[in-house]
C-alpha cells in the first residue's frame, strides 16, 4: 500500500501534448477516479504511472521511490485493462496465476490464493476454462482476479466496466469499490462515464485536453465545480448555461439574459463584478435546482415543448427564445407539453465568460 | 488477502425463465447428419463436388497407381511386395534416405530459427519500413530451385565463388565446397536454409502479426521480463504457425531436386543423393519406374509421419485458444 504523487508530469506523442504538467497525489488507500472525455489524457497518466509509457517530464513517486525510471514489472502495480488482455492461450487459472508463478510462489500457495480470489469474485466454475469460453463478465472478473492476487501497492483500472453490458456494470463498480475498501489498496481508476466516477471515487480527478481541471470528492465537485467544463461534463442531466451580464435593478444585483431574470446575492456579485469586466458572465444551474410553478403571473416564464419521463422523475424540456433549458421534475407533477411555468432559480454557480472559471 | 466474503450471483444469472413454455426445436443429431442432410446444403454439396472431382483425379488416382505400379514389376506382371522388399536390401536407396532425414534435421531447425529471427526483427519497432524488409526477404522464395542452384554453385567456385572470399582474405586455403562429401552436405544445407528459410520468415511473422499488443503490456506489469514474455505469450501464440511452418519447410527440404541437380548431381559419387534424386534417376534414367514407385511410397509415408508428429505436439497439444 502506497501514495502515489504525480509531480508536473508531461506526455507528448510527437508534437501532441496528452498530459500536460499535471500535478496529483493519490492518498493510501483512496480511490481516485480520473474522468474525463476520450483523448482528455487520462489513460496516459495512467499508463505512466504502470510504466508502459515514460513521462516526458515531470517525475512519478510510489510511495517514497521515484519510479520514472523503473521498469513495469518493478513497480508492483498492477493493471486491469479495457481490453482485459487476458491471455488467450492460459485458463482462468494460469491467468491469474501468472504473476505470482512470475514471482517464484511456491506451488501450493498459488493454488490456495487462485482459489481464495476466485471463489472471492464468483468465478471458481471457470478457472479450468480458457477465457475464450467465458462470458464478458466473467472475462472481467479473471481480469480484476489477475490484479488482485499479488496484492499490488496500487491498483490501476482503465476502463475496466466499459466492455461489459448495462446492468452489470452497475452491479460491478459496487463490487470493486467493496473490494477496494476491502482491500484498503490505492486504486486509480480511469474512466469517461461520470455516473462511475461519481459513484465509486474517494477523490474525482477530472481532465481536459491533458491538464487537470478539479481535484475533489463527488460531492465538491458535483455541487462547487471549479469551471464550466467540470460542471458541463459531471451530472447524468446537463447543467443549464444561460449567457448574460450582471445588471443593478431597483437597488438590487441580478443576472440579466434575453430571456431570464435572476437576483444574484450580494456577495457573488461583487466578486462577479471584481473578475468579469462589464458583469458579462454566463449562469449555470442544475436541472434539479430550477423551481416552478404553474401560474402564468410570475416572473421568468418559459414554456415546455417536451417531456421526457424516467420513471422515478420527469425532465421537462423547456424553451424560451432559443434558450433550451432542462428541468428536473421530481414531484410528478401533472405538467403537460405546452403548459407555460414560471421559474425560479434556486442554486446556481456564476462562470467568468473569458476563463470559464467559477466564481465564487 | 482479508477478504471473506463471496460475491453474490450475477442480477439475472440465478433466475430463469420459469414459466415460459419450453417450444424450442430438437438439437441437431450430430455433425454428420446435419453435414449430409442434403435438402439443406444442396448448394454447399453442390459447390464442394468440382473440388472433390478435382482432387480425387490428382490425389487419390496418383495413390492408387502408385501402389499398382509397386505391385507389379516393370513388365507389368504381379509379384506382390518383392519391389518393397528390394528396397530393404538396396544400399544406395538406404544412403538416399539418410541423406534426406539428415538434411531434414539440419535444414528445418535452422530454417524456423532464421526465419523465427528475421521474423522478430521485422515486426519489433526497430524495423522501420516493414513492406520494404518483406519484399527483400522473401526474394529467394520467388526463384526457382534450379536457379537457385546454379547461383549458389557459382558463388561455391573455389577461386571465382564469393563464399571462398573471406577465406582468401584471411591467407587460408579455398574450400572446394562442392567436391567433398562433408563440405558438400554443409553447401547444400546453405543453400536449402537461404532458399526455405523466408517461408518460415513469412509463416511467423503473420504468426506474430496476430500476438494482440496487450498481453505483452499485461505480462510487463504481471511482472514478466521480455525475455520470459517471449516464452510464455509469443511461443504458445505463434505455435499453430510453428507447427505449418515446420511441416512445410520438412516437406519443401526433403523432396528438393533442383538444387542438388544444379550442385552436385548427387555427386561426390553418390554422397549427395537424397530420396528425389534416388527416384528420379532410378525412373528416368534406368527406367525402372515400378522400382522407384516404391522408394515414392517411403518418401510418402516418412513426410505423413513428420506431419502427424509436428501437428501433434506443435498443434494440436496446446490448451486452448
Amino acid at each position: 500500500m502506497a501514495e502515489v504523487r504525480i509531480e508536473g508530469l508531461t506526455k507528448y506523442f510527437g508534437d501532441t501534448c496528452a498530459v500536460n504538467q499535471l500535478n496529483l497525489v493519490v492518498r493510501d488507500g483512496d480511490l481516485v477516479v480520473l474522468l474525463g472525455p476520450s483523448g482528455c489524457g487520462k489513460t496516459t497518466t495512467m499508463r505512466c504511472v504502470a510504466g508502459l509509457e515514460r513521462p516526458t517530464y515531470g517525475d512519478i513517486y510510489i510511495g517514497e521511490t521515484r519510479v520514472n525510471d523503473l521498469e513495469p514489472r518493478e513497480r508492483d502495480v498492477a493493471l486491469v485493462f479495457q481490453s482485459y488482455a487476458l491471455y488467450p492461450h492460459f485458463t482462468a487459472f494460469d491467468n491469474i496465476a501468472y504473476p505470482l508463478r512470475l514471482r517464484k510462489t511456491p506451488k501450493d500457495e498459488i493454488e490456495r490464493r487462485v482459489r481464495d480470489v476466485a471463489e472471492m469474485l464468483g468465478i471458481t466454475h471457470t478457472l479450468e476454462r480458457p477465457p475464450g469460453l467465458c462470458s464478458g463478465g466473467e472475462q472481467q472478473r479473471i481480469a480484476l482476479g489477475r490484479a488482485i492476487v499479488r496484492e499490488p501497492v496500487v491498483f490501476l483500472m482503465d476502463e475496466p466496466l466499459s466492455n461489459i453490458d448495462a446492468l452489470l456494470r452497475v452491479y460491478m463498480r459496487a463490487e470493486i469499490k467493496r473490494l477496494q475498501h476491502e482491500l484498503g489498496t490505492t486504486m486509480i481508476y480511469v474512466t469517461h462515464d461520470q455516473v462511475e466516477g461519481m459513484t465509486m471515487a474517494d477523490q474525482i480527478a477530472v481532465m481536459n485536453e491533458g491538464t487537470l481541471q478539479q481535484l475533489g470528492t463527488p460531492s465538491e465537485i458535483y455541487d462547487m465545480p471549479s469551471n464550466n467544463f467540470v460542471a458541463r461534463f459531471v451530472g447524468s442531466t446537463p447543467m443549464n448555461f444561460i449567457p448574460g451580464a450582471l445588471r443593478k435593478e431597483n437597488g438590487k444585483t441580478v443576472h440579466k439574459s434575453d430571456q431570464f431574470v435572476i437576483p444574484v446575492g450580494d456577495e457573488m456579485a461583487e466578486r462577479a463584478a471584481e473578475l468579469c469586466p462589464g458583469g458579462v458572465c454566463t449562469l449555470g444551474v442544475r436541472p434539479e435546482e430550477i423551481r416552478f410553478t404553474m401560474d402564468d403571473e410570475g416572473a421568468n416564464q418559459a414554456r415546455v415543448f417536451l417531456l421526457e419521463p424516467l420513471g422515478s422523475e420527469t425532465i421537462l424540456d423547456i424553451e424560451k427564445e432559443g434558450l433550451l433549458l432542462k428541468v428536473k421534475d421530481v414531484a410528478a407533477t401533472r405538467v403537460r407539453e405546452g403548459d407555460v411555468l414560471s421559474l425560479s432559480f434556486n442554486r446556481f454557480h456564476l462562470f467568468d465568460d473569458q476563463t470559464g472559471a467559477a466564481i465564487r | 488477502m482479508t477478504v471473506q466474503q463471496t460475491v453474490s450471483p450475477l442480477p439475472g444469472q440465478g433466475a430463469t425463465s420459469a414459466n415460459s413454455v419450453n417450444t424450442q426445436p430438437p438439437p441437431p443429431q450430430g455433425m454428420w447428419s446435419e453435414l449430409f442432410s442434403f435438402r439443406d446444403n444442396r448448394l454447399g454439396v453442390m459447390l464442394i463436388v468440382p473440388s472433390l472431382l478435382a482432387l480425387i483425379l490428382v490425389q487419390f488416382y496418383p495413390i492408387v497407381y502408385n501402389f499398382w505400379l509397386i505391385l507389379t514389376s516393370e513388365k507389368g506382371e504381379w509379384i506382390g511386395l518383392a519391389n518393397l522388399s528390394r528396397l530393404t536390401r538396396d544400399t544406395i536407396f538406404h544412403g538416399a534416405l539418410i541423406f534426406s532425414l539428415k538434411m531434414g534435421i539440419v535444414v528445418v531447425p535452422m530454417c524456423l530459427l532464421v526465419g523465427l529471427g528475421l521474423a522478430l526483427l521485422v515486426h519489433s519497432d526497430y524495423a522501420g519500413r516493414k513492406a520494404i524488409w518483406i519484399s527483400i526477404l522473401i526474394i529467394p522464395l520467388m526463384v526457382s530451385e534450379i536457379v537457385a542452384g546454379m547461383m549458389w554453385k557459382i558463388m561455391y567456385h573455389p577461386t571465382l565463388g564469393l563464399v571462398n572470399v573471406p577465406l582468401a582474405a584471411l591467407g587460408l586455403e579455398p574450400i572446394i565446397w562442392l567436391v567433398k562429401a562433408d563440405t558438400a552436405f554443409i553447401a547444400l544445407c546453405v543453400v536449402e536454409v537461404w532458399r526455405i528459410s523466408p517461408l518460415a520468415f513469412l509463416l511467423l511473422y503473420a504468426g506474430l502479426n496476430q500476438v494482440p499488443r496487450d498481453i505483452y503490456e499485461a505480462a510487463a506489469v504481471d511482472g514478466a521480463t521480455r525475455w520470459r514474455a517471449f516464452w510464455d505469450m509469443t511461443l504458445p501464440y505463434i505455435r499453430p504457425m510453428f507447427a505449418i511452418a515446420t511441416i512445410l519447410v520438412f516437406v519443401w527440404s526433403t523432396r528438393t531436386i533442383g538444387t542438388i541437380a544444379a550442385t552436385t548431381q548427387g555427386g561426390p559419387g553418390r554422397a549427395t543423393w537424397n530420396l528425389s534424386w534416388y527416384i528420379y534417376g532410378m525412373s528416368f534414367q534406368r527406367l525402372k519406374p515400378h522400382y522407384a514407385s516404391a522408394a515414392v511410397l517411403v518418401m510418402l509415408l516418412m513426410t505423413y509421419i513428420a506431419g502427424t508428429i509436428f501437428v501433434r505436439y506443435l498443434w494440436v497439444e496446446r490448451r486452448s485458444r
